[in-house]
């Protein structure tokens, strides 16, 4: 039997290799991939094409499945709490939110984090107590971004606003990034003199009901494509230069019809493909926090067709 | 001598210690030589396969860019033919101020409108004369200003084909906005009669050639596919959106200058096959892009290889064993029962039926030497029983009663005849000196001197018995006294000398005993003058072992010869030379041994011949 | 040792088992919707609801694609569906004479397909049992159309401007081949026909559902005819509108509009119905049929009974159309908050 130990050794050796490599072949190769859900306000809005285009995009390069959320029916953040409980529920290998309220959110990051990996969009971290180094976040430079809607209005207008009333638009001013943009442009439109006659907020129903009632002002102010979209039929009918902040269809249609005067675009495509990206990355390999910037492109009537714009206002293919 | 064992010993002890078997060696030498085999081929096949897997993914990549370049330049063609009927068939035919084609631009839509956008006519300062389906210009368009329009009026004899671009011109009430690749002609208006000019656009719908392009980069994995336009410039690649963000790089720029065909290029580290196919009249390039050293190994085929080596080791390793036992188990065998055979196993050798044929001849053989062998023991083991034998006939000859009883009766009456006490004396001594060179303490070498004087012993006693019947001498010269001879031969001869030879005669018997050296050998002759001996009996003397005598010691001298040819060997012995009424002489004849202390314990055990 | 090693042979067997049994329950249901244009307000009005239902089942994921207006597209989508595993594919085909692939790749993978709204002729739709067809009747649209228009006509009788007895007409069609443009077209006619009305074809065009293309024909038609049109019939209410539109901009004065119709009762439709533009338009209860879709497919993916759905032929859902005037738009506007 001792001359037979080597022999046995090496046929059981062979025999284990044989048996993972069949079992490793034989395992649906469907294992490896992951499955992503992203819960961001109202989802069905065309603002949102470019961010799935840019999830696709990343979604080709990655072993992954993006699951964009329908979120047509959240209203609170309560909403929100279950449909990420339902998402983990089932079983997401990572979330992507955009919070619909800022506030107390503390508690349901802690939550997530606690089950699930997870990547806050259009946030800082900053505003966080608790530690953060297990969340990633994607987001504009706000302060940035209203700087410089305002130095758009200033050029076309000029810097001294005194006497002139401007309306703004905030769709929900409970979130950390309307927030900062509202008080941003508020401060710069008080140094340069200007009364801000009135700011709707909510839902964009809310808002064009509010329209209803308020006087009309010298310029308008939409802080994202929802805003825009509910002052675009004000802005038309009593001819109001409008500004804002967007990207959607009907904002760039405005646009185009010189109904916005100027808009600043995110490259909504970058966020999803990045935001994808990264947390693709933390899945496979837990890293510490990570925070991206994206950029975007201040677009008017007459520059929306260069060959730069025309890519981030329309993109190609779906 | 070196206390310290030197590497070569050590190593040798080792190797003792453990020693191989044929199996063990057949076993690892095959399994080496597979492990070596497998693995050569394994490196031989991935690098062919490589080679092979890129020519084929080349293969495939040209066939597939030649075949979607005729997509493109069909497309394409289609278009500038639908540019050429509006052109030709319609709008040359027409007084723009008081016709239109709009019929004409309707039908062809209608027929064409998967593949295109719009038709428009614009006069050289960029009104609109006429379009389909939608007229509805935008207010504030200024088409002059846009490059299509640039393209056409620069360049009037040709069509131009733009890159993409968003449609910007028709007031659409569904705020679609269109990517569009535009195709624009100068063309010769009929304006009240006029000639002026105007361009006429044809806005091809860019997702068509995007749906084209992509089919083929999901169908394809192995290399994926771009268009340029001559200049480098993209005009549809897979990763654009990254490109524009600068989040992907291509090397355009550099493919917008290669011929057609295949390349090879070195870009952002990776080694990559790229073929170009330039697309007709628009100078545009499709470019396909395959990786030069495509991984064959991705896991899939990684673990079928794995698993193939695996089940191919785990087979041939079978096999070796199978084979390895099957050659060595029968030398095993055969091995064992030798082994079993020089113990004294009484199973005989064991031949295995599968062995292989010098197996079988090492087992004939070793049964053939085994055979000998048996035999030459058994000759030797009967060899030494004869000798024992006719050692102890002789010496049991010597204690013959009879002569004892007549040598003593002699003796008796001597003595009491009185006067005869010396001649007493001297046969009593005599007597004495027969028996104890007889015994010899027991050697069976002794000195041809004391066989000699044995020899005289025996003479002197029959002397007096036979009352001086006959002359007896001995000639023995003194060399070969001491050399060695076998005990109780002489006598034996003697004896018969005496009572076959001369015991009838009436005159004077006479036996002369001789002795002489020549060379190696020893002669001693015992030579009678009597009856001597007939033919026909003297034949058979020395062969017949059943002719005993009754007189005397009647051992004989076949015992003699015997005796003579077991100790020295069969050239030795006696020889009788007889003539009747003559005499007889019998030679002995052995080989000339000197007496030393060491020739005849040699002699004794039989030892002494086997030094030559 | 043999025994060793098949123990360890069975330990393996076992865990390639349990492995298959871990990735099964991870799975969701899976279903799919191919829309052929995500520019037809109808269709997105349909497509969003379908997913809205869908979206409050638990375990349940929905993509929605746009084919683009082309069926190599829309196969396409259809394939990458099918290999990705989805449960109940969705189709709104852009050609409807196209079906076949389509349906042979359902048909390999065992997978069902709900068609809607672009209807398919009867022999494909049964060339499998797993195919399903939920829509409305084109030819009771049509048929509704008409009873609206003679109807109108018997009680405004200046409708006939020229008061020549016959009614002079265009109509503005969907698309060319067309199941639903073809039917509505000749069931209106010929419903306004058999009511006794003499209608004068003065024209037709081709607007591809489309608002501005119906604005740009209609232009072209107005050029023509001017203001001897007395009526403008529409396959649908976004042609309607660009009609109007077409009206509108070439400054005719608003008595000697032509009356115009359409149907599917849009919002933008219904809204042109209620400031007296359109005369009527016959109301297409998308609600209706998205909920059927959603219902249905669920009841495909988790393989349970259809008898609750009635099933016609054991395929087709149709939901009726409804007539809609200034008398009731009110009601129909509300339905769409």
């Amino acid at each position: 039997m001792k001359k037979n130990k080597p022999f046995i050794i090496t046929v059981l050796i062979l025999s284990i290799v044989i048996m993972s490599t069949i079992f490793a072949l034989s395992s649906p190769t469907v294992e490896n991939i992951y499955e992503i859900s992203v819960i961001v306000p109202n989802s069905s809005n065309n603002m949102w094409n470019r961010f799935e285009s840019g999830v696709r995009e990343a979604m080709d390069n990655e072993n992954v499945i993006v699951n964009i959320v329908n979120t047509t029916d959240m209203e609170t953040l309560a909403d929100q709490k279950n449909l990420i409980d339902k998402e983990i529920r089932n079983g997401t290998d990572g979330l992507i939110v955009e919070f619909i309220s800022s506030n107390d959110t503390e508690k349901v990051v802690d939550d997530i984090v606690s089950r699930t990996n997870l990547l806050l969009l259009n946030t800082k971290c900053a505003m966080y107590d608790i530690d953060l180094k297990k969340v990633d976040t994607v987001t504009l430079d706000d302060e940035l971004i209203a700087t410089t809607l305002t130095s758009q209005l200033f050029d076309q207008v000029g810097r001294d606003l005194r006497f002139k009333r401007v309306g703004i638009l905030a769709n929900n001013v409970d979130q950390y990034n309307m927030k900062k943009r509202l008080n941003t442009v508020e401060d710069i439109l008080d140094h340069a003199g200007a009364k801000i006659d009135w700011i709707v907020s909510g839902s964009s129903s809310e808002m064009e009901e509010q329209l209803k009632f308020v006087d009309i002002p010298n310029y308008m102010i939409g802080l994202n494509s929802v805003s825009l979209d509910s002052g675009i039929d004000f802005a038309k009918k009593y001819n109001i230069p409008l500004y804002g902040i967007g990207g959607s269809d009907q904002n760039v249609n405005a646009l185009d019809e010189g109904i916005i005067q100027s808009m600043l675009v995110p490259d909504v495509f970058m966020m999803g493909y990045n935001s994808v990206q990264l947390m693709v990355q933390r899945i496979k390999f837990p890293h510490e926090r990570k925070e991206k910037i994206i950029d975007f492109y201040t677009i008017n009537k007459e520059n929306m067709f260069s060959k730069q714009n025309e890519s981030i206002l329309f993109p190609i293919g779906d | 001598m070196s206390e310290h064992k030197t590497f070569k010993d050590k190593f040798d002890d080792t190797c003792n210690f453990k020693s191989i078997s044929i199996q063990g060696l057949m076993l690892i030498s095959f399994t080496v030589v597979s492990a070596v085999i497998v693995f050569v081929l394994e490196i031989i096949f991935y690098k062919f396969f490589s080679i092979q897997s890129a020519q084929t993914i080349i293969q495939s990549t040209k066939q597939v860019t030649s075949q979607t370049t005729t997509n493109l330049e069909d497309y394409l063609q289609q278009m500038r033919q639908l540019s050429d009927t509006l052109y030709y068939n319609s709008i040359k035919e027409i007084d723009i101020s008081n016709a239109t084609c709009e019929t004409e631009m309707n039908m062809l839509y209608e027929a064409n409108k998967d593949k295109l956008i719009s038709f428009a006519l614009f006069s050289e300062d960029g009104k609109l004369i006429a379009a389909s389906p939608n007229a509805d210009l935008k207010d504030d368009v200024d088409v002059k200003t846009q490059q299509w329009f640039l393209d056409a009026v620069s360049e009037v004899e040709n069509l131009h084909f733009s890159l993409p671009h968003v449609q910007n011109l028709f007031d659409d009430s569904s705020i679609r906005y269109n990517w569009v690749i535009s195709l624009s002609r100068s063309v010769s208006l009929n304006d009240h009669g006029k000639m002026c000019e105007g361009v006429l656009l044809v806005d091809m719908n860019y997702s068509y050639i995007e749906q084209i392009l992509n089919s083929v980069n999901t169908d394809n994995t192995n290399f994926y596919t771009y268009l340029i336009d001559g200049s480098g410039a993209v005009i549809y690649h897979p990763k654009q959106m990254l490109i524009n963000s600068g989040d992907y790089k291509e090397n355009n720029m550099k493919a917008a200058l290669y011929k057609d065909g295949l390349h090879n290029e070195e870009f952002e580290g990776e080694n990559r096959n790229v073929v170009v196919d330039t697309v007709g009249y628009t100078g545009w390039k499709l470019v396909a892009v395959s990786s030069a050293n495509p991984s064959i190994y991705e896991n899939r085929v990684r673990y079928i290889v794995i698993l193939l080596v695996a089940v191919t080791f785990l087979i041939l390793m079978f096999i070796n064993r199978f084979i390895s036992r099957f050659v060595s188990r029968p030398l095993y065998v055969l091995a064992e029962s030798i082994s079993g055979l020089s113990q004294g196993s009484k199973k005989g050798l064991e031949i295995l039926p599968g062995a292989t044929s010098e197996v079988k001849h090492l087992g004939e053989v070793i049964h053939f030497y085994e055979q000998s062998n048996e035999r030459l023991v058994h000759d030797i083991v009967k060899e030494q029983d004869e000798k024992r034998k006719s050692e102890l006939d002789a010496l049991q000859a010597q204690i013959n009663p009879h002569f004892l009883y007549n040598t003593l009766d002699s003796i008796v009456w001597m003595i009491e005849e009185g006067g005869k006490q010396k001649d007493a004396v001297f046969m009593i001594t005599e007597l004495a000196s027969l028996f104890r060179l007889s015994l010899s303490k027991g050697k069976t070498i002794i000195t041809i001197a004391d066989e000699i004087k044995h020899g005289k012993n025996y003479m002197n006693i029959q002397a007096v018995r036979f009352k001086n019947h006959f002359i007896y001498d001995f000639d023995i010269p003194e060399e070969i006294e001491k050399y060695c001879t076998v005990k109780l031969i002489v006598q034996p001869i003697l004896e018969n000398a005496i009572y076959y030879g001369v015991k009838n005669m009436d005159e004077d018997g006479e036996i002369h005993v001789k002795g002489w050296k020549e060379n190696d050998d020893i002669y001693i002759t015992v030579s009678d003058n009597g009856f001597g001996i007939p033919e026909d009996y003297l034949k058979t003397i020395l062969s017949d072992t059943e002719h005993k005598k009754a007189h005397g010691s009647g051992v004989g001298l076949i015992n003699v010869h015997k005796r003579i040819q077991l100790r020295f060997g069969e050239q030795y012995g006696i020889s009788i030379a007889s003539e009747l009424d003559e005499g007889t002489c019998v030679t002995i004849h052995i080989p000339a041994v000197p007496y030393t202390e060491e020739n005849q314990k040699a002699l004794e055990e039989g030892t002494y011949f086997e030094k030559e | 040792m043999r025994k060793v090693l098949c123990g360890l042979l069975t330990v393996m067997l076992f865990l390639t088992g349990c492995k298959e049994k871990i990735i099964e329950e991870k799975q969701k249901i899976r279903i799919g919707i191919s829309y052929y244009d995500s520019y037809d307000p109808f269709i997105m009005e349909l497509s969003s609801r379908i997913e809205k239902q869908l979206n409050e089942c638990e375990n349940v994921i929905v993509k929605s694609v746009d084919s683009e207006k082309s069926q190599s597209t829309q196969n396409r989508q259809v394939s990458d569906m099918l290999s990705d595993s989805y449960d109940v594919i969705c189709v709104n085909l852009v050609d409807r004479t196209a079906p076949k692939k389509i349906i042979s790749m359902a048909e390999d993978s065992n997978v069902p397909v709900i068609f809607f709204n672009r209807e398919l002729v009867s022999q494909d739709l049964e060339s499998w049992t797993r195919l399903y067809y939920v829509g409305a009747d084109a030819g009771e649209s049509g048929k509704m159309q008409g009873e609206i228009v003679s109807d109108y006509i018997k009680e405004h009788p200046e409708v006939d401007k020229n008061q020549d007895g016959k009614i002079q007409y265009i109509i503005l069609e969907g698309e060319t081949g067309h199941q639903d443009a073809i039917v509505r077209t000749d069931v209106s006619i010929q419903t306004i026909s058999d009511a006794g009305i003499v209608l004068d074809k003065l024209s037709f065009a081709i607007a591809n559902w489309n608002r501005s293309q119906a604005c740009t024909k209609t232009k072209q038609l107005l050029s023509k005819f001017n203001t001897n049109i007395e009526l403008i019939l529409a396959n649908n209410d976004e042609m309607a509108i660009g009609a109007i539109q077409a009206l509108t901009e070439t400054g005719i004065a608003k008595e000697q509009w032509p009356i115009v119709i359409g149907i599917d009762g849009t919002e933008d439709g219904l809204e042109q119905v209620k400031e007296g533009n359109m005369i009527g338009t016959v109301y297409n209860d998308g609600i209706k049929q998205a909920d059927a879709i959603a219902d249905l497919s669920i009841a495909l993916a988790k393989n349970e009974s259809l008898d609750s759905f009635n099933l016609k032929n054991g395929r087709y859902i149709r939901s009726p159309y409804q007539k809609v005037t200034i008398e009731n738009v009110d009601d129909y506007l509300k339905l769409l908050q």
